[in-house]
């Protein structure tokens, strides 16, 4: 009996061990076909993806002339079951590969809902319970989080916002606003009816209600001149003097993307679909925002970039 | 037509120099206008195109810098770039509207009014700065305001559309264009100008470079027409004007040679018309003797004919003198009278000799004669010869008809005729063969009409028979006639003619008759 149970065991290990499932190139990676900075991004997640697996994977830069069948039937020939896509392009292509093999989408920042619905996509967004629990670990005073955002874009994102507020005891307001006009007018609506000490804004990965040349500046300035703490999805903005950030780590993103593609293979089919925020994240804070809204980060611990650079 | 006659008469009034000079002239000039014209227009068209890239490039300047404003609604905004823009040389008026066409901001003053012709552009176009719309005096330009999504990233999944806030116009004066454009037709037209004086001067001096030649080359020809000698053209000039001196030179040479030639020519031919008259004079003398001697010929037969008779009348005196003697009835009487008739035949036989003698005796002088003479003496020799041959001869006519000439010659003229009138009826057998002479006076003319009845001569023996060493005859020398034509024709100043009668042939010599003396 018990020689038995050990034979399953291993036949069960053997069947789902990473090296096995990479070695018979069961998974595959494709990614953008393009330069840097991006291509380090992209390296550093298939390194994850290569790290959960124990082995290498089979991966594919692809770009807009990318041969689809050439490609498919290199798939098919190593016989892929799931192939994770990175990015814009990599899920691109492999929405026309969707035949011949499952998909998990990682590398982007948010997908149309019909498009997010049919497949687990790892958003490069962070969870907003992360952020508010940062929030609240910097600010304990804070109550209330604005938010301005296209619900074109991140409607799924405020829907956990919401949850991930009341878990923490904090109140979202969110603001609705398809266009930058309207977006400039709640900003400037929240600006007058906002206070330092426990409203702070959050901005997140929204080219519309977080325009870089022309609303950024504004909230920048009306923050600084206003003491209002400013959180933001978007890492570049923590050096700008939003107060902080919280960015991917691309190898724990490569390493959940690869954690999600062996479900796959395990169980068969998806085990969970539609748009997930990025859990796998570090952090940034701008210690010269930070003293001046006259916070203490605890010196740096706890963040893995400070601005300004030391 | 009036032009096609003033352009007649340029070309045909003025020298071939001038009209050159004033074709060029016209052209280099005409040249300079439409040449600073053109590039005046193709300038214009060029500054024209900087100005409107100018314009859309500063209203799209304007543009990117205004969303700002746009977007908070704030004309402050744009102020630096508005007062920026307004900088621009030429910039007239500017305007920031938002997206509902409400004025944010406007500077300077513009009557959009005035902008009557509205451009049309396609939706494609609607991005970018572009010409709007034009005035007489200016243009105006619009550019949308957008926003600017940040750089596509492959992270994204979505393309953020730009959204359009709103627009901004600038209006730009033409007025930079119109100056630009008059000064720059203006240069054109100086430096055209200028050009064309130095072109002209050029080609005035290659023009006489050439037209010198070609006036030195037409003096010279003035020269060989009006007959100099030893014309030559100098071999100056272009290639192909030497070439034209070089053949004016050989063909004067040519000619030369050829009058020379022919000077000689004229000089000698003197001599040999002098040496062909002679020639002649030479042939005529011979044909002259040759007829003579075939008149001689003629003539011993007459005179073998007309001593014939007396020569047996001889014979048969002598006969009877001597049976008078044999039958003893020769006495002093019968004897005397036998002498004197045999000196009678002898006289007549001698009187035959001296008319032969003088008959074949030429005149050296041109003498008034008796026509009717001469008809007589004519007949006294060739009396016999007709009366054996059984032709009648009958002469009538005026009286003392005379004639100013050579008499032997007429004389043997004459006998020449009656001969051919009695061969003629000899052979055609007339059994009454007649010959009428007709002797007139008329005016101051003597007129010998010989007819006879030998039928006629043929048409084309007519038209012949005064022509030399024409015969009809087996051993006639055709020379008979022909001298007579010359003897009465050129030697008497008469005219000698045959035709034909109902009967016969006709012959007409008419000659001068001899002025009468002075009183």
């Amino acid at each position: 009996m018990l020689r038995v149970i050990v034979m399953l065991f291993f036949a069960v290990l053997s069947f789902t061990s990473p090296a096995s499932a990479a070695e018979e190139g069961r998974i595959a990676v494709v990614y953008p076909d393009i330069g840097e900075p991006y291509r380090g991004i992209f390296t550093s997640i298939v390194e994850g993806i290569e790290g959960k697996l124990g082995a290498t994977v089979a991966s594919y830069p692809v770009s807009a002339k990318t041969d689809i069948s050439e490609l498919k039937t290199s798939l098919q020939r190593q016989n892929t079951r799931v192939i994770i896509a990175l990015g814009r392009q990599g899920m691109r292509v492999a929405t026309e590969l969707s035949g011949i093999a499952e998909v998990v989408v990682g590398g982007v920042l948010t997908v149309p809902e019909d498009e997010a619905r049919v497949q687990p996509v790892i958003s490069l967004s962070p969870d907003p319970a992360l952020l508010f629990a940062r929030m609240k670990a910097l600010m304990p005073t804070a109550r209330r989080v604005f938010v301005v955002y296209d619900p074109a874009v991140n409607g799924w994102l405020i829907k956990l916002a919401r949850e991930a507020a009341r878990a923490k005891g904090l109140e979202l307001v969110a603001y609705e606003a398809q266009d930058l006009r309207s977006a400039v007018m709640f900003y400037q609506e929240i600006f007058s009816m906002a206070n330092g000490r426990s409203d702070v804004l959050w901005l997140p990965q929204d080219s519309t209600t977080v325009e870089e040349r022309s609303i950024l500046p504004l909230v920048l300035q009306e923050s600084w001149n206003q003491n209002i703490a400013v959180f933001s999805s978007n890492s570049s903005h923590v050096r700008r003097g939003v107060l902080f950030s919280l960015y991917p780590n691309n190898m724990a993103l490569g390493k959940s993307l690869a954690g999600l593609a062996q479900d796959i293979l395990v169980s068969g089919g998806y085990a969970r679909r539609g748009m997930m925020p990025l859990r796998d994240v570090q952090s940034a804070v701008n210690l010269r925002t930070a003293k001046h809204l006259g916070l203490n980060p605890n010196g740096q611990q706890g963040f893995d970039m400070t601005f300004p650079e030391q | 037509m009036p032009m096609k006659k003033a352009l007649n008469n340029f070309l045909q009034e003025f020298t071939f120099e001038r009209q050159l000079g004033i074709m060029v002239t016209l052209g280099i000039l005409f040249l300079a206008l439409s040449s600073s014209l053109v590039g005046s227009w193709q300038s214009n068209e060029r500054v024209r195109l900087n100005l409107l890239e100018q314009g859309q490039r500063i209203t799209e300047n304007l543009a990117s810098q205004s969303a700002l404003a746009l977007i908070y609604a704030s004309a402050d905004n744009a102020a630096d770039a508005v007062s920026a823009t307004m900088a621009f040389p030429g910039v007239v008026s500017v305007e920031i509207r938002d997206v509902s066409q409400r004025v944010l901001l406007t500077h300077g003053s513009t009557d959009h009014a005035e902008f009557l012709t509205i451009v049309e552009r396609d939706d494609s176009a609607q991005t970018a700065a572009a010409l709007d719309a034009e005035s007489r005096d200016a243009w105006r330009f619009a550019a949308p305001v957008y926003t600017h999504p940040s750089a596509e990233s492959p992270f994204n999944v979505q393309t953020a559309t730009p959204e359009l806030l709103g627009h901004v116009y600038v209006v730009m004066s033409k007025a930079a264009l119109t100056q630009t454009t008059t000064d720059i037709f203006v240069a054109n037209l100086a430096t055209s100008f200028s050009f064309a004086l130095l072109l002209l001067f050029l080609i005035r001096f290659l023009t006489n470079h050439m037209t010198r030649p070609l006036n030195q080359l037409s003096a010279s020809m003035a020269r060989a027409e009006a007959g100099e000698f030893n014309v030559r053209a100098r071999l100056s000039g272009p290639k192909d004007i030497a070439d034209m001196a070089h053949a004016f030179n050989s063909m004067m040479s040519v000619l030369e040679e050829r009058k020379l030639d022919l000077l000689m020519l004229n000089e000698t031919l003197e001599q040999r018309v002098a040496e062909e008259a002679a020639k002649n004079r030479e042939k005529d003398h011979m044909l002259i003797q040759q007829s003579r001697l075939a008149a001689i010929g003629e003539m011993i037969g007459n005179i073998a004919h007309q001593w014939r008779q007396p020569i047996n009348t001889l014979t048969l005196l002598l006969g009877n003198i001597k049976d008078a003697h044999e039958f003893n009835e020769l006495d002093k009487d019968y004897l005397d009278k036998s002498v004197k008739e045999g000196q009678m035949v002898i006289q007549r036989m001698s009187t035959t000799i001296d008319d032969f003698r003088n008959f074949f005796r030429p005149n050296k002088e041109k003498n008034c004669f008796s026509v009717n003479e001469v008809v007589a003496d004519v007949l006294r020799i060739l009396e016999a010869a007709f009366q054996s041959s059984g032709i009648t001869i009958v002469v009538k006519g005026d009286e003392d008809v005379t004639a100013y000439g050579y008499r032997n010659e007429y004389s043997q003229v004459l006998i020449n005729i009656l001969v051919n009138a009695k061969d003629a009826l000899q052979e055609r057998k007339v059994l009454a063969g007649s010959v009428q002479i007709s002797i007139f006076r008329r005016d101051d003319l003597s007129k010998v009409v010989v007819e006879d009845n030998a039928g006629g001569i043929p048409t084309d023996v007519l038209q012949k028979m005064f022509d030399p060493y024409f015969t009809t005859k087996e051993k006639g020398t055709g020379i008979g006639l022909y001298m007579s034509k010359m003897i009465i024709e050129n030697n008497m100043n008469g005219s000698i003619k045959a035709c034909n009668t109902r009967n016969g042939a006709q012959l007409s010599l008419i000659v001068p008759s001899c002025r009468p003396e002075p009183a």
